[in-house]
Formats: C-alpha cells, structure tokens, sequence
C-alpha cells in the first residue's frame, strides 16, 4: 500500500485505470459465466425435451421451462417462420404441416438470422476482455517506465545512487507493471474459455437448425 | 398478430444478469482482496527483521596491519604460540609408554585361555592339531614385530596427534561459543599475528580508517552530535609520514575541530611508510567515521 501511495501523479492516474480494467473485466467475467452457464444448462434440457417430443405445438408450449437457451430462439424462429410460410395456425389436434421446398429455405433463412443474433448475444462484452487482455500489460508498462524515469531523475538530484535511493523508486514504478499482469491475465484467461464455451453452443445452434431443417424437409416430403 | 402468439411470451419472459449488479460485485470483490493484501481485514504476520552482514572483500581487515602500530601487540601472541609447539610435541612420550602393553596384552590373553579351556575339556585328539598351527604364528609374528610395533607405532602416533588436535579444536569452539558471536567480528583483533601491514589484504584508507578511529576521543556530548562532519586533507611526505595537515571544511563546533586535530596529531608518529607521498582527504563524522 505505501508503494501505491507513494508513487507519482502519473503512476497513480495508470493505477487507476488499471483498477478500473480489472473491476470492468472481473464484472464480465461473472456476467459471462452465469450467462453462459445458464445457456449451457438450459440448451443441453431443451436438446432432451425436442426429442423426446415429436410433436411442434407440445414443444413450443414448453419453451418457457428453457428461457435461457439460444436453441429456444431457434426454435421459436424457425417455427414461427414456417407457420408463416405454410400460412394456417398449427391445429391442437393435427401437428403435421404441409408446405412446398420453398418454405424450407425461408425458416433455414431465418435460423441462419436466429444463430447470427444468439451468437452475438453470447459474444457481449467479450471484446473488452480481448481489450483488457492485450492493453493492460502495456499500460502497466508505460506506468514503470514513467516511474523509473521519475527515480532516475531523483538519483540525479540527489546524486547517490546507492540502494536504498534507488530501490524505493523502482519498486515504486514496478507496481504498475504487477498491476497490469494482475488485470490481464483474468481477463486473457476468461476470454478464452468463454470464447471456447461460445463456439460449442455455436457449434450447438448450427446442429439443431440442420437437424430441424430435416424434420421440416421431411415432414414437406410426406406431405 | 403473430399467428401462435403464447410462443413469444415465453420467450420474451427469460431473465438476464444485469451488467451493472455485477460491476457492484466486482468492485466489492477488489475491496475485499485490497483489504486482504493491504492487512486491513486480517493483520498481517510481524516478520522480524533479518540481520544483514556487510562482508567488504576489497579492504580486507587484517589483525594486525602496522607493525608499528601503537595498539598493536605482535609479541604476546607469538611468545604465546611458540611454547603451544613444544607443548604439543611432547606426543611421543604417550606413544612411547603405549607402544609396549598393546604388543603384550593381545598374545598374552590369546596362549593362555586356548590351552586351558580347550585342552581341559576335549579330548586329546582335538589339542594335537592346534598346537602345531598356533607355534608357526608365534614363530612368524617375532620377526614380524618390528613392523608390525612400526605399523602400531605410527598409527598411536596417528591417533595421538588426532586426539590432541581434536581436543585443541575443542579447546577453540569452547572459546569461540563463550564469546557473543554477533560482536565477535567487531571485537576481535583483525589480520595475521605477524602481520607487517604489507600483505594482501591490508589497505592504507582501511588502516589509516581504523587508525584514527581509535584515535579520536569525543566527549559524551560530542558523541549525540551526529550532525557534525569535518573534512581534513592529510598531506605524507615521501617516508610516510604526516607532514601537515588542514581543513578543507570545518565542523562550526570548536571542540570538535580540537578533538579532530588531537586524532591526526596521533597519527603523526606511525612507523610503516604506507602512506608515502600521499594526499588524503579524510571527513570525521561521526556516522560515517565510527560505523
């Protein structure tokens, strides 16, 4: 603490962005998790209820059990484009649906759009720890030096250059470099794994619109 | 109007962390750890601090470095260690008074108890073969007693000089631990019993250093004065002795200039011409003169 208090105006003001770096990256890094881990929990119970239902009209009247899914979305899209382009209300009685190939590229257009927008969604803030990431080392760095070139000019004046002048001043400069390391590394080491954590729900969404485009391909085939 | 419109208020329903909540948990995070580091929260462990040794391997101090100088004593310790020879010496005395009973003991103890107790209780037949094989050793072993007296001689004498080493060394760690170990580098007499001052090792500025800190008195009022500081130059001639001497600074205090010049009048006797046709400049002060 006496090293921070003790430091330069300017080596203060790095400080405190650096702080301001790691409050901000450390609040998306527990947005993120509980975003994500949310999605995860949520997509892996919806994948179980899709197929254990056969049914279109059952599932959408379950989708409020799985509200933080991106496969929910899809599924409401790709649904509700379909019913569009079949141009009828999904009878309570008969599930099947009747429409020609057309169709089917209209609700592949609009999960393509779904997957675009959910994938966006998970991918929030994630640029600022990108940014933090690869910033904060830099600025931590342009704080030490400005701090050794405050206790190199401090040797001059003083003219001793034993230890106990110069070590204080560099020990001094040096935290910012600490505090730099400190803010980025959380921040490189959360984006990677949320990266990671959103191209396997990309990665998801892609499956599921293949997988639903069949059944819709399949379900205009019968007729 | 969507055509299934309970479908989009299901999913409109879904709840997402706010960003900003979370920024208030991460600010109260950095508290928390600020805390911890700075020993807010939680006092931190008191580390007594570590001693440090200054070890100067340029000038190195030796016990004595002038000959001639006045606190110096080269006699004592040489008269001192040249009687430890003699004493020491006297070894072979021991040696010669044991050489003869380790010879005598082992044949002794050996003939007489494997004649009796082997002779008395077995039969005859067992005491014929051993008597023959045991005469042919006792005949080899007499020829073989000098060298083997030689052999036994050297290594008592072996042991002797280890034991009375040992005990010397004993002797010294004795000495060595009664002393306060922390004080003992500052208290001990430095450099070589028989030093002359021309050695490796011995610096003029060192000597000339712990010259005239032994030599400057200051009064228990000057001693609390560490703010003084006086800088004399020394001027030697050719030989190595004080010439002159003056004040490039003064202290502004009198008696301390008088108690600086009383120093280096001291000085001015010293016998080795270390110094020869040498200016130096010398600060007293008492921080950094008495350290």
């Amino acid at each position: 603490m006496d090293l921070v208090l003790g430091a330069g105006p300017i080596v203060k003001l790095v400080l405190l962005v650096l702080v301001y770096f790691s409050v901000v990256s450390w609040a998306i890094i527990f947005y993120k998790f509980l975003v994500i881990h949310r999605a995860t929990r949520d997509s892996d119970h919806f994948l179980d209820f899709f197929w254990a239902k056969k049914r279109f009209d059952t599932i959408g009247q379950g989708l409020r059990d799985y509200p933080n899914s991106p496969l929910t979305v899809l599924f409401r899209e790709g649904y509700q484009e379909l019913l569009k382009v079949q141009g009828k209300r999904p009878s309570e009685e008969d599930g099947n649906l009747t429409t020609d190939l057309g169709g089917a590229e209209n609700v592949a257009r609009a999960l393509r759009r779904a997957t675009t927008l959910e994938t966006h969604r998970l991918e929030k803030f994630l640029t600022t720890l990108a940014t933090t990431g690869s910033t904060a080392p830099f600025i931590g760095l342009f704080g030490t030096v400005w701090g050794i070139m405050d206790a190199f000019r401090g040797i001059g004046q003083t003219g001793s250059a034993s230890l106990a002048v110069v070590a204080p001043g560099i020990s001094e400069a040096l935290v910012a470099t600490a505090i730099g390391l400190v803010a980025a590394i959380p921040a490189v080491m959360g984006y990677n794994h949320f990266v990671h954590k959103v191209n396997v729900l990309t990665g998801e969404m892609d499956n599921f619109s293949q997988e639903f485009l069949n059944i819709v391909e399949r379900m205009i085939r019968r007729g | 109007m969507h055509p299934n419109p309970h479908i989009r208020q299901d999913i409109q329903a879904s709840p997402e962390p706010g960003l900003g909540r979370m920024i208030a948990v991460s600010f109260v995070v950095h508290l928390a750890v600020l805390g911890l580091v700075s020993g807010v929260l939680i006092p931190r462990m008191a580390t007594p601090p570590k001693p440090v040794y200054v070890v100067d391997l340029v000038n190195l101090p030796v016990k004595d470095p002038q000959a001639g100088r006045p606190d110096a004593r080269p006699q004592p310790p040489k008269e001192a260690k040249k009687p430890e020879p003699p004493a020491a010496k006297p070894e072979p005395k021991p040696d010669a008074v044991k050489l003869p009973p380790k010879p005598e003991t082992k044949p002794q103890p050996k003939p007489t108890p494997k004649p009796t107790t082997k002779a008395e209780p077995k039969p005859k037949a067992k005491p014929t073969p051993k008597p023959t094989p045991k005469p042919t050793p006792k005949a080899e072993s007499k020829p073989k007693v000098t060298k083997k007296d030689e052999q036994s001689l050297s290594s008592a004498l072996d042991k002797l000089k280890n034991q009375k080493e040992m005990q010397d060394l004993k002797d010294k760690l004795a000495a060595m631990s009664s002393k306060d170990t922390r004080n003992a580098a500052g208290n001990a007499p430095v450099g070589m019993l028989d030093g002359k001052g021309t050695e490796a090792g011995v610096s003029s500025d060192a000597w000339l250093h712990e010259f005239l800190k032994q030599a400057w008195r200051l009064s228990q009022y000057q001693l609390g004065r560490t703010d003084l500081a006086a800088e004399v130059q020394l001027i030697f001639d050719a030989k190595g002795q004080l010439l002159s001497y003056k004040f490039t600074e003064k202290s502004g205090d009198s008696h301390f200039d008088d108690s600086v010049s009383r120093a280096i009048l001291q000085l001015k006797d010293y016998p080795e011409p270390t110094l020869a046709g040498m200016k130096k400049d010398v600060v007293f002060n008492l921080k950094e003169l008495l350290k």
